[in-house]
């Protein structure tokens, strides 16, 4: 990131190569539709271009990344009236219905066996927080500190969403 | 390890389930278009880097600028208002600071020069005009006889002509302005500069002595002024009108009364006009 904010393009193709199918993988399981996580993606990605100036290596770049990433799947939240179920809400906030939604679709194409479906169903109807911290973890590779710093949440909250999370899945995958 | 990973009543068996379902969802990818487009974005940013660096100095030349912006409107302002004419709590309007300070530098000049003991009182008066105090000055109560700020007004008509001196001082000396000497406690004051009188004393006995025979005729000059602009300046009072109305009625101009009455009632229309001047303004 110094390289690109340096003026070196290149660097910057290298980065994106490494972190674009991480970052679009956590931003498309984060929001409804493919429409919506292309363009949270996009202004992600130029955001990061913008503010390279200002990025200053004490933290990981991927920490830095899935920040943005988390300000901006935030205000989508928001501004999709999703404030029903806040980043913040606690673990046993309102829950977001799949059956209501369309976004579904794509996971349910793919899922093929029973357990598979219901997987996806509950991993749809995690709450965004408990949903957010799986994915930084299990896709983006972030530790539970990291998460709590791209998050500007507590450790043992993100312990604890994390924690919510994967039993809600587990649940699901034993029917 | 993976052994005990298989053993479902171990968690961590749990956890690589849910990860391994996970795993098996569809692998998402941005679309090569969006890939291009950002790539894309990156190169220009980093094309326009430099531009962007030299357009870093004038934002912060923004601060100074905008703060250099306000102090001259401030000065702007203050300028405006100073230049506007104030009204004193008679009611009648004071000259603009302009008017007052240039002949009341003059007046400072002619009696400051020399150091004639009588215009000791009224030397601080012209300094504190010419300094743009014309607030302190409009906040002093306003005796019937001319203030401080009428003595700067005195000295802004032409002197008086040779024989109008002469014949001020014939006149006996009564005509000296007391308020003047009464607002303005005898004071020490840095000599002003000093130029060379205005004209030249007649009946002599200084500079000072002067400037109190010009006052009769400034003053008087003054009065009608100050009359004329008061009457432009302080709206007629209701009964006045209505007398005025009444006049013109008395004297039988009837269709001009009809006019001044229409106009009271629509520039008074909540005044409620008593049945007594009902009868002396309306048309019978």
């Amino acid at each position: 990131m110094l390289a690109f904010a340096a003026g070196d393009a290149g660097a910057f193709d290298r980065l994106y190569a490494r972190h674009r199918g991480t970052v679009f993988r956590f931003v498309a399981r984060s929001l409804p539709t493919p429409a919506d996580a292309e363009e949270v993606f996009q202004e992600v990605w130029m955001k990061a271009i913008e503010a390279r100036h200002r990025y200053e290596p004490r933290a990981k770049f991927t920490t830095w990344l899935y920040a943005i990433a988390h300000n901006h799947l935030a205000d989508r939240w928001r501004k999709k009236g999703l404030s029903l179920v806040p980043l913040d809400a606690g673990e046993d906030g309102p829950v977001h219905d799949p059956a209501d939604d369309p976004s579904h679709e794509p996971f349910a194409q793919v899922a093929a066996g029973e357990a598979m479906a219901r997987f996806v169903a509950a991993f749809e109807a995690l709450p965004p927080s408990q949903r957010e911290a799986f994915v930084m973890k299990e896709e983006a590779g972030l530790s539970i500190a990291e998460i709590a710093a791209a998050t500007g949440a507590d450790i043992e909250a993100v312990k604890s969403r994390v924690r919510y999370a994967t039993a809600k899945l587990r649940e699901a995958l034993d029917g | 390890m993976a052994e005990r990973r298989d053993d479902p009543s171990n968690p961590a068996h749990d956890e690589s389930r849910v990860r391994d379902a996970f795993r098996a969802l569809p692998p998402l990818e941005p679309p090569a278009a969006l890939d291009d487009a950002i790539r894309a974005a990156a190169r220009r940013a980093v094309a326009a880097g430099p531009v962007a660096d030299a357009a870093r100095p004038a934002r912060r030349w923004a601060m100074p600028v905008s703060v250099a912006a306000v102090m001259a409107l401030a000065i702007g302002v203050a300028l405006h208002v100073d230049r506007e004419t104030p009204v004193i709590a008679d009611g009648s309007p004071v000259a603009p600071p302009q008017e007052i300070a240039k002949p009341a530098a003059k007046e400072a000049a002619v009696i400051a020069a020399p150091e004639g003991s009588a215009g000791t009182a009224t030397r601080e008066e012209p300094r504190a005009i010419a300094k743009g105090e014309t607030a302190a000055i409009v906040a002093r109560p306003t005796p019937p006889v001319p203030l401080a700020k009428d003595t700067a007004t005195m000295a802004a008509p032409p002197l008086p002509s040779r024989e109008e001196r002469r014949a001020a001082n014939a006149e006996p000396p009564a005509a000296p302005p007391p308020a003047v000497r009464d607002v303005a406690p005898p004071q020490v004051i840095a000599p002003a500069p000093a130029p060379a009188p205005i004209a030249p004393p007649v009946g002599a006995s200084g500079p000072a002595a002067d400037t109190a025979r010009a006052a009769p005729f400034a003053a008087k000059r003054m009065k009608s002024e100050s009359a004329a602009s008061m009457e432009r300046a302080v709206p007629e009072s209701p009964e006045r009108q209505l007398e005025r109305i009444a006049d013109l009625r008395a004297k039988g101009l009837h269709d001009e009364a009809d006019r001044e009455l229409a106009r009271f009632r629509r520039e008074r229309p909540d005044y409620r006009i008593s049945d007594e001047w009902l009868a002396r303004v309306e048309r019978r």
